[in-house]
């Protein structure tokens, strides 16, 4: 059995959750403090590829990144091409995982305790030891149940990243372009191995999240 | 010295005060939701006054005509929460710590805690949680935290309130005394009397947003001033008062008494009133016989409580005669 999209489809969420991780944490924190109608508009629109047909996405994504599109012109200058290569499957994870850490950061961040905050500056403490030894710590389950559910979201992520990279054995292959793939073309046995991969995988990850969710409790 | 005089909209009603404190030890009194907090966050610089100035000890802190405003790492004040605001993820010794960010030597750091938790009494629960201590221990914790800080100025929201009631007085007298010996000026907002007793030399009342009475905690209690203090400080027989040809109607009860100004309304103290033959006529509606005190609630004329303390044992006439002191009678602007 061919390993390269094991992986490939972990490389691809192992990327895209680091990015996620900063991005998300960064977007929720500053979000929580706008006022009401800004960060209702920012919600929808951080929240959209959420809800919206990964396929949708993956059309979106090939408007902007598309090579004949002005960004991903620009960027295919710069060495950096997105379609039909891996790290534009990295691009598609992140879009489509990102709501999930976004939200949950959120979540987290309006449930600190801001006297926390509010007494650390009055013990002269700064902005930044504040968030990393003290904001942070608090909402660390929260965080981390984030992060996991990004990472399983960018795992299974199969309408926009086939859309954006397709489906090349040994180049773009991911777990679930493959399932698709093989059992097109009939191989059903293998088709069944990478399906018990997958399920493994996510079980673990749904457990892990189980467990911060009861230890948070 | 502390200097304050600003304004501030809330929801409900504007917070707009003056006052300068000479003395060390200051209350503030009121009602919740009067703006003591705000007033306080507002000298700590976590909340912004519109407009207004804050001097402590000649330094400017805010004026909203200077466009000065410190954040609240330059002011150097110490800010004890109701609920502590002990880091959870840290233990005691580490919230210590955190209070002692101004030391860079590790050694020095670590001997300070240590001092200043044998001397709060806390250095055997150093290595513990904020989940795991007790109420007492969380709030000497957190005033070890501030404390090591060195601050100007200590101020305390509610520090008694998220302690059990049993435990509150006792720990009212420790503080008394330890605050006693630091020496530092501080201002403590509360809504309780032995508070303001047992921690200050001068209380200010607030209601919405204004101090309507000022001066010593006894001259405060023993003369509230005005109807709205008066409710405050906590007087139970409070009533509208009216000038009659017989004497000083009060509307609450249905009686007249003897009494030669003619005051908006008056309060009577628990403790003012006696059985006598020449009294009033009145009910008895409920006896509590408590270890110090019995409290009657007697009814006059009308539906309404008059509260009387007397000593314990003392008996009570099934058909008493009541009469109020003259002089414990205390007269209330509006």
């Amino acid at each position: 059995m061919d390993l390269f999209p094991l992986f490939n489809s972990v490389r691809i969420a192992l990327i895209s959750s680091v990015l996620v991780f900063f991005a998300g944490i960064i977007a929720a924190y500053y979000a929580r403090r706008l006022p009401r109608v800004a960060k209702g508009v920012l919600d929808v629109v951080l929240t959209l590829p959420l809800v919206l047909p990964p396929t949708v996405v993956g059309y979106f994504l090939l408007m902007v990144f598309g090579l004949k599109r002005p960004v991903g012109m620009f960027l295919a200058e710069h060495g950096i091409r997105l379609v039909m290569t891996w790290p534009g499957g990295v691009a598609a994870a992140f879009v489509v995982s990102f709501p999930l850490m976004y939200r949950t950061a959120r979540g987290a961040f309006e449930s600190f305790n801001e006297d926390l905050a509010e007494a650390g500056r009055t013990l002269g403490l700064s902005g930044s030891y504040i968030f990393w030894h003290i904001t942070m710590p608090y909402c660390r389950d929260g965080i981390l149940a984030g992060t996991v559910l990004s990472f399983a979201r960018a795992l299974g992520e199969y309408g926009a990243t086939s859309m954006l990279i397709g489906y090349t054995p040994g180049r773009t292959a991911t777990i679930s372009t493959t399932v698709y793939q093989l059992w097109r073309t009939g191989n059903d046995r293998e088709a069944y191995m990478w399906v018990l991969v997958n399920l493994a995988i996510s079980a673990t990850v749904l457990l892990a999240v189980n467990f911060l969710e009861r230890r948070k409790r | 010295m502390l200097e304050v005089s600003i304004r501030k909209k809330l929801s409900s009603f504007t917070l707009d005060l003056s006052f300068m404190t000479e003395s060390g030890s200051v209350s503030i009194l009121g009602v919740s939701g009067s703006g003591k907090s705000v007033l306080l966050k507002c000298i700590a610089g976590i909340m912004k006054p519109d407009s207004g100035y804050i001097i402590l000890d000649g330094k400017v802190l805010f004026d909203s005509e200077k466009r000065i405003n410190l954040s609240p790492q330059e002011r150097h004040i110490g800010y004890m929460f109701q609920s502590y605001a002990l880091f959870p993820d840290m233990t005691v010794k580490e919230n210590i710590l955190a209070g002692l960010n101004w030391e860079k030597d590790r050694q020095k750091k670590h001997d300070e805690a240590v001092k200043m938790a044998r001397m709060l009494r806390i250095d055997h629960i150093l290595d513990s949680r904020p989940s795991k201590i007790s109420g007492g221990e969380a709030q000497r914790t957190a005033l070890a935290r501030m404390l090591v800080n060195r601050p100007c100025l200590l101020l305390f929201d509610e520090p008694f309130s998220a302690l059990d009631v049993h435990l509150r007085s006792e720990l009212q007298m420790e503080l008394a005394d330890l605050l006693g010996r630091i020496g530092k000026e501080y201002i403590l907002v509360t809504h309780s009397k032995d508070e303001a007793f047992s921690l200050s030399d001068i209380t200010y009342v607030l209601d919405k947003g204004e101090i309507i009475r000022q001066g010593s905690p006894s001259a405060v209690f023993s003369n509230p001033g005005s109807l709205r203090a008066a409710k405050l400080v906590g007087y139970h027989n409070i009533s509208r008062a009216e000038r009659h040809s017989d004497g000083l109607y009060l509307e609450k009860w249905g009686i007249a008494v003897d009494a030669d100004a003619s005051p908006y309304a008056v309060a009577v103290a628990d403790d003012a009133a006696a059985f006598s033959e020449d009294g009033l006529e009145a009910s008895v509606f409920k006896i509590i016989r408590d270890v110090n005190s019995t409290l009657v609630l007697l009814r006059f004329r009308t539906e309404s409580f008059f509260w009387m303390r007397i000593p314990p044992e003392t008996p009570v006439p099934e058909k008493p005669r009541v009469s109020i002191r003259k002089e414990s009678i205390l007269m209330l602007s509006e």
